[in-house]
Formats: structure tokens, sequence, C-alpha cells
């Protein structure tokens, strides 16, 4: 028996993160007749993650839902992963898809470099489920008086929060045009001409994860599973292999054209448009276009 | 600061292959790495040791082919290694391995801080480290890019959240886990691995920990595998853009224009 949904979601200045939604859909599909309530923690008390574990378990004990979702960003994934200490049961990470089948709650994750999914399912309730977001978008915004916020006492915490700035790296999330480059890309000539060809058609840079390995990218920028997923009108991939583990993170793009120089590459079976050509000669080719 | 990082051994290649029986992965033949998120977090402990001074003691649980990455450790400037192996910690899930890793640091020595990267690149749960934290009794921040000293108990930490970065001032003992990328890994010169290869790598295992069998390795995992699929390849093909590299630069452009 399945007795209720219970979706955890972050606050930011006083406003449901934009996939608050999102997880409620997620909920919404799997047509169980029962309830679904979405909670969140007070304020910076996000930040105290031993504290908000506990409020969050002492909640959670008390209401005994059957699952609990939750997204798949490294805070709210760091406070369950205590949570789940604490109530001894198990977790799924990053799952892309929730069903029941005669009765059971399941659960697709991708594995193994992404060559499978694997069903999962816990041998306890609640079930602990991240789910991976922002695949959709334009999605309405969850009205914030239907939120349970929780209060986690944090005076007696061995922490405290100082200051909360923005980091001086732009943001990729919400670029409309993005270049992404992987390692066919590569030393300072292959970046640098990445980087003005990018400014000048307007794109942000992002990448694959062996360039953000490599510390040629930074983190914010990687693309994929692991890193953002975004949804830009347009994303051109120049050296990009087309691994699943990056192409997953722009499959909502509106337009995708692809630059390698292996006519071979998984890329081209991915992007709408390929150019098969040296990735660094071609983003010259069109700045020199640019400039005539 | 006597400072603990806990890093995992991972394929480095992106094509894992899989055993179709078991759903475990096949390791042999597959080359083998550090955790990319783990060479950041020990980057860290390195960092902070000379801020602090102090030691670094490096864990890891595996099989005995672990070694080589408590080798790099040691070559990146870690102190002391451990392998945490026995044959009871196979199978487990994130918090079968999060109980060895506690008790093996319980055991060994009292840390003031404990690192580890934020993901392994390979199971990619993220949980193991929080886990560690409940599992010790310690306060936590997750997602760290910067840590720095503000004295001899107290650290200043820089986390990612929702885009910003929130600034934290922590009391030690505590439990960091460090976002990958958050800085450029150490590359051991030469010399550095040829010493570290001399060093003796310590080895626990349950004999010593002493932990119930029924609660960790495949014995104790909460989380099941009940199947798995292969992906289809997608039969999608890209539409081929043809002419001079100058025709297709021309049509390139004003797709762009297109999609704006």
């Amino acid at each position: 028996m399945i007795e209720g949904i219970y979706i955890y979601t972050e606050i930011q200045n006083g406003k449901p993160a934009e996939y608050t939604s999102e997880l409620v859909s997620y909920a919404e599909s799997l047509k169980l007749k029962v309830p679904i309530r979405v909670f969140g923690l007070q304020g910076n008390t996000v930040f105290y993650e031993a504290e908000a574990a506990k409020t969050i378990a002492a909640y959670l004990q008390k209401e005994s839902p059957g699952i609990v979702l939750i997204p798949a960003v490294g805070t709210a994934k760091a406070i369950f992963a205590r949570t789940a200490v604490l109530l001894d049961v198990g977790m799924t990470a990053d799952c892309t898809e929730l069903y029941v089948e005669n009765g059971i709650f399941r659960r697709k994750k991708p594995a193994f470099g992404n060559e499978a999914m694997v069903v999962t399912e816990e041998t306890k309730q609640p079930a602990f489920v991240t789910v991976v977001v922002g695949k959709s978008r334009g999605n309405t915004e969850y009205p914030l008086e239907q939120i349970q916020i929780l209060a986690a006492d944090v005076s007696k915490s061995s922490e405290e929060v100082l200051d909360i700035f923005e980091p001086d790296t732009e943001e990729i999330m919400d670029a409309e045009v993005i270049l992404s480059i992987g390692r066919g890309i590569s030393g300072k000539d292959g970046y640098d001409t990445a980087v003005s060809f990018a400014k000048k058609i307007g794109a942000a840079v992002g990448g694959t994860r062996p360039l953000v390995d490599q510390g040629m990218i930074p983190f914010e920028h990687q693309i994929g599973q692991t890193g953002c997923i975004v949804h830009p009108k347009c994303c051109i991939f120049a050296g990009v292999s087309g691994a699943i583990q990056h192409t997953e993170g722009v499959r909502d793009a509106d337009v995708t054209i692809a630059v390698n120089k292996d006519s071979g590459a998984a890329i081209f079976s991915f992007a709408d448009y390929g150019v098969v050509a040296d990735g660094v000669v071609f983003m010259k080719k069109m700045m020199e276009k640019m400039q005539g | 600061m006597k400072i603990a990082v806990c890093i995992k051994q991972v394929p480095v290649s992106e094509k894992v292959r899989m055993d179709p029986v078991t759903h475990n992965l096949i390791r042999e033949n597959t080359e083998m790495g550090m955790n990319p998120a783990d060479l950041n977090a020990l980057t860290e402990a390195v960092q902070l040791k000379k801020e602090t001074g102090g030691s670094i003691d490096v864990f890891t649980m595996g099989t005995l082919a672990a070694r080589s990455v408590l080798v790099t450790a040691l070559a990146m400037g870690a102190d002391e290694a451990y392998l945490v192996t026995d044959r009871l910690f196979a199978g487990g899930d994130s918090l079968g391995t999060a109980k060895v890793l506690a008790a093996a640091l319980h055991e060994t020595d009292q840390y003031d801080v404990v690192i580890c990267g934020i993901i392994s690149s390979d199971g990619a749960t993220g949980q193991t480290g929080p886990m560690m934290a409940q599992l010790m009794n310690l306060t936590s921040v997750s997602d760290v890019k910067k840590i720095a000293k503000q004295d001899d108990q107290i650290l200043e930490v820089d986390k990612s959240w929702k885009g910003k970065l929130v600034r934290l001032k922590v009391q030690t003992p505590l439990l960091l886990t460090v976002s990958l990328g958050s800085n450029a890994p150490i590359l051991p010169t030469l010399r550095n691995q040829m010493k570290a290869k001399k060093k003796e790598i310590h080895e626990i295992t349950n004999d010593l920990l002493g932990l119930e069998i029924n609660s960790i390795g495949g014995k104790g995992a909460k989380s099941l595998v009940t199947d798995t699929i292969l992906i289809k390849k997608s039969g999608k093909q890209s539409h081929m853009l043809t002419g001079s590299l100058d025709e297709i630069a021309d049509q390139v452009l004003a797709l762009i224009k297109e999609a704006r």
C-alpha cells in the first residue's frame, strides 16, 4: 500500500523552485489515488544539513508517506541522504521515469555509462527517490501557500550562514544559443577560438565532462546528466562525440547543429544538422564569414 | 588539522561494460582511475593542509586493484593510505559503503575534517559522503567550491546553491563534499610518484571493523535493482550539410539566425 506521495522542494527568496510543478506532474502521472503534498524548509535552514535532515525525518515519520520525491540537485540530495540514514530507508538516485506495476512503485534510472536503464525498488517505505529535474520548461509556478514549510531549529548548530552572493562566472542555464565543446576542441587555440566564436554569435560556452575534468571549462558549464540540463533555442556542438551523458542535457534544444571531423561520430545520430569538419577550422571560417 | 579524504576507483573510459546476468560492472580490461570529483577533494585537502598544518589520511573501499588510486593519492600529497577491503563489503549500496567507510575512519583516528568528492562518475548517487556524516554524527556541507581556514577550529567554506554561492562559517569536526571541477587537480611529479609506490598501504578488513554482516554489502542493500534494459540506439540521422566550407558556414549562420 502506498500512502501518499510527498514532494520536497527548495524555496529561494520566498519562491518555490521552478521544478516544483514538474515534480508534481511526475507524482500525478503515477495515477495513484493518494494525497500529493509538497513541503520545503524555511529560509536559510536548508544550509544546516544535519538539522534539516533531523527536521525532515521527524516530519516524514509523523506523516508516513509511501513515496518521497526529491529533486536531484546537490543540497537536496545531501539532506535526504542524511534523512535516509535516520529513517533507515534506501534511496534511488537520478531517476528519469516513474511508474507503478502490479501495485509496486518502480522507477528507471540510466546506468552503466547510460548504455542501459535499470529498474529499481526499495525494500522499505517511504521510498526516497531523487528525480532528474529541468526536463520540461515553461512550468507553471507552484503556489507557495500550498507548500508545507518546515522550520528547523538551528540555534545550537555549529555552523552559520555568512553571505549569499553571485558567482563571477556567467550562467548557461538561460542562454538562447549555446556552443557546446568536446574533446575535439583542444589546447589554448581551440579554447580561444571557441570563446571568440561564441562571443561573435552571442552564445554561451558549455561543454562535456572531459573538458571539465581537464579544467578547460568550469563545472557550472558542464552540460549533461551530471551537469546542467539546458533548453536553448539553438545548440552548436563542436568536437563533441555525442555520448548520451552529454546529449541528454540538450535534449530539449529547438535546433541542434553538430560539427565533427569524424563522420561516424554518435553526435550525427542526435543533432538535427551535421557538418563533417574540424571544429576549430569551422569556427574560424564562420568568424571570417561574419567579418566579411 | 587531521584530515581524512575518501576516494573511489572508477572506470575511466565512458564505455563501461555490464554483465547481463549479475547486473554488475565488468571491471576486467577496463581502464581504472581516481574518481574526478575525488581529485578535486584531495586537492582541496592538500591546500588546506598547507594552511593549517597536520596530516592527510586517504581511504578507499574496494578490491586489491584499488591500491593504485591510493598510490596516486599519496603522490598527490596524502600522508597515509588505507585500503578498506573485504569480500563482505561487495555488492553494497551507498548506505553499506558509508557504514564501512565511517567505521574505518572511526577505527583509525579522530579527524577534524573529512572530505569526499560530491559524486562518483560510475554509481553517481552522491549519497555516500552525507550518509557518512549522519553515521558519524558530523555537521556536513555539500557542494563545496572553496575551503579556507578561519582559525584552528573554524573553516569558512563556499558552497554552490541554485546558481549562487553561500558562504558558511563551520566549526570542526565536519564533513565536506567537494564539487566536481572546483579546482585544478594536483599533477604529481614523477619523483613523488616513485616515492608513493614505495609507501606502505594499510589494509582494513571487517575483522577489525566488526560490522554486522547483514547490514553491509549485498545483504544489507536496501535499494534493489530488479531489471536492466539496454538502451536502443536511436535511428535518427542528422541532415548533413554539403557544399564548400564557405557555403556550409552560410547555411549554419542562417540556421542560427532562424532559431533565435
